[in-house]
């Protein structure tokens, strides 16, 4: 019972983080800040998330894959940033949108 | 609250087809694509159907975006971001075909059966475990067959227009900056184990040679757009094999049959046989798309010069003429 | 059966759109996002109606037809991107020219 409810209080949490993550991709003015939001509040999200389906998931092989998930996750997430503020750097600067 | 989901994803499917259509930059759209994709297999986990959304995570939103992400920058003309539209009026029409559609469906019952039956009576004779495996390998083997064959073609087709003898295409040095190599050694494990566990679990659970066929096809798009040397080094026969096997495999399959006297694509009751075609198709599958994806690539300098010569003649309508 | 309807229904207006789409653009990798939203309605039409109450057993032979669709679908995708590519390289356009016919240009 107590599990069930942390799990749910942990995925309103990661939901909350990803809602910032995605309203700081919406609002914010220029590309770095953007990566910023997307890359910093989602991957914690996803975390809060993956910890909430942790305790709610019966068996080790489940929780085991949550973890490699947000793992993989992480990985992406930090070189697509690193790929796109790297492109972004690189490539002359035009007018935003 | 389920059917809240169900039309959750309904509404923001047909809000983003809708901004595909009609948005103004062509970047824009394949992006909106890519969303698409990812929106859809969410569709097909809510309809039950995990194979599905596999493949169409790896293809609608990976494959397919690479694709559409290189040719997009192949093509671009800078300074003519304006999109050519017309036949704006034809929306009414389409809206007015969705409306007789849709009436159409209101008198549908769907048989909630459908085929669901035979195939468990099937199932007794084949030696998989999992359905929908045993539909694409046993009992159906020839959509399987010929799926393959298209793949072959449209390698074949790419390979004409191109104007390249070989599959391999010409590889970028090795990235210069460490990051892109360090997401290889840690992703390239990972995608071939990933791909080797659904093959594996496509014997009783959902997963199989389609899955684990893209998995792998979208590590080797990976390791070609990081410019990792290592798929150029690969001898160009083994490419070749991989790229036929899985075809190759059932033929020999429909022959055997056609000689012992039975039926086209039956075989033997041993899951030795249908296993070994399944992972040959995993393989084509990989082989073929991975260069579907990377064979549209430039050509070799020669061929640009005589397309640069060609432009020159001033043959705008050449394609036309050609018809 | 409510998930039959939503789903059919969007299926539908997926391939109308993506109809309207092949027919309003005339840039060909617009024309080729389109056929492929189209392809997606068509798949997602045929499991709707596989699975028309979204409970216990789907019926495995639609799932398997739309895999192997989904595949086909793809390198179909990409060889009409190679040939608009082509395309390109030969007359600068992405676009097919349909003011130039047959007759005018000797080739």
């Amino acid at each position: 019972m107590i599990f069930d409810i942390l799990s749910i209080l942990l995925c309103l949490a990661g939901a909350f983080f990803f809602l910032g993550g995605t309203v700081g991709l919406l609002r914010f003015p220029d590309n770095y800040s953007r990566l910023h939001a997307l890359t910093k509040a989602d991957n914690l999200g996803l975390g809060f998330i993956v910890l909430g389906l942790v305790l709610a998931s019966p068996t080790m092989p489940e929780i085991i894959k949550l973890g490699l998930i947000w793992l993989l996750a992480l990985v992406g997430s930090s070189s697509a940033c690193y790929f796109i503020g790297n492109y972004i750097y690189h490539t002359p600067s035009q007018e935003e949108e | 609250m389920a059917l809240f989901l169900d039309i959750l994803v309904a509404f923001s499917l047909v809000a983003i087809a809708w901004r595909i259509m009609r948005a103004p930059g062509h970047f824009q759209a394949v992006v909106l694509f890519i969303t698409f994709g990812l929106l859809l297999s969410l569709a097909w986990a809510r309809l039950n159907s995990p194979d599905i959304a596999l493949a169409e995570a790896a293809v609608g939103a990976g494959l397919a975006g690479v694709l559409l992400l290189d040719t997009l920058r192949a093509v671009a003309q800078p300074g003519k971001v304006k999109t050519g539209a017309h036949f704006s009026w034809l929306l009414l029409p389409c809206l007015l075909l969705a409306g007789l559609l849709t009436l159409s469906i209101i008198h549908i019952q769907p048989d909630s059966q459908g085929l669901a039956r035979a195939v468990e009576a099937g199932m007794q004779t084949t030696s998989l475990e999992y359905p929908v495996t045993a539909v694409l390998l046993d009992f159906r083997g020839y959509d399987t067959w010929l799926e393959l064959g298209v793949l072959l073609a449209a390698v074949l087709g790419l390979l004409c227009v191109r104007r390249k003898k070989s599959i391999r295409a010409p590889l970028l040095p090795a990235p210069a900056e460490p990051v892109g190599r360090w997401l290889i050694s840690i992703l390239l494990p990972l995608i071939l184990l990933v791909g080797g566990f659904l093959l594996w679990l496509g014997a009783f659970a959902p997963g199989g040679a389609f899955q684990a066929g893209v998995v792998w096809a979208a590590g080797g798009v990976l390791l070609w757009q990081a410019g990792h040397p290592s798929l150029g080094a690969l001898p160009v026969s083994l490419w070749r094999t991989g790229a036929v096997l899985g075809f190759a495999l059932f033929w020999l399959l429909a022959a055997t049959a056609l000689i012992r006297n039975e039926p086209m694509l039956t075989h033997p009751q041993a899951k030795a046989w249908i296993l070994a075609v399944e992972y040959a198709a995993a393989l084509s599958i990989a082989v073929c798309l991975t260069s579907l994806a990377i064979g549209g690539q430039k050509s070799e300098d020669r061929n640009q010069k005589s397309e640069v010569r060609d432009q020159r003649s001033g043959d705008r309508c050449q394609i036309t003429n050609n018809r | 059966m409510h998930g039959f309807y939503i789903y059919a229904i969007t299926a539908i207006l997926l391939f109308c759109l993506g109809l309207w789409g092949l027919a309003f653009h005339r840039n060909l990798l617009r024309k080729i996002v389109a056929l492929n939203v189209m392809a997606g309605g068509v798949f997602l039409f045929f499991i709707s109606i596989a699975n028309p109450d979204q409970s216990g057993e789907v019926d495995p032979v639609p799932q398997a037809m739309v895999l192997t669709g989904i595949v086909v679908a793809i390198s179909l995708t990409a060889f009409a991107l190679c040939l608009a590519r082509r395309i390109h390289e030969k007359t600068g356009q992405n676009e097919l020219d349909t003011s130039c016919s047959i007759e005018d240009g000797d080739g």
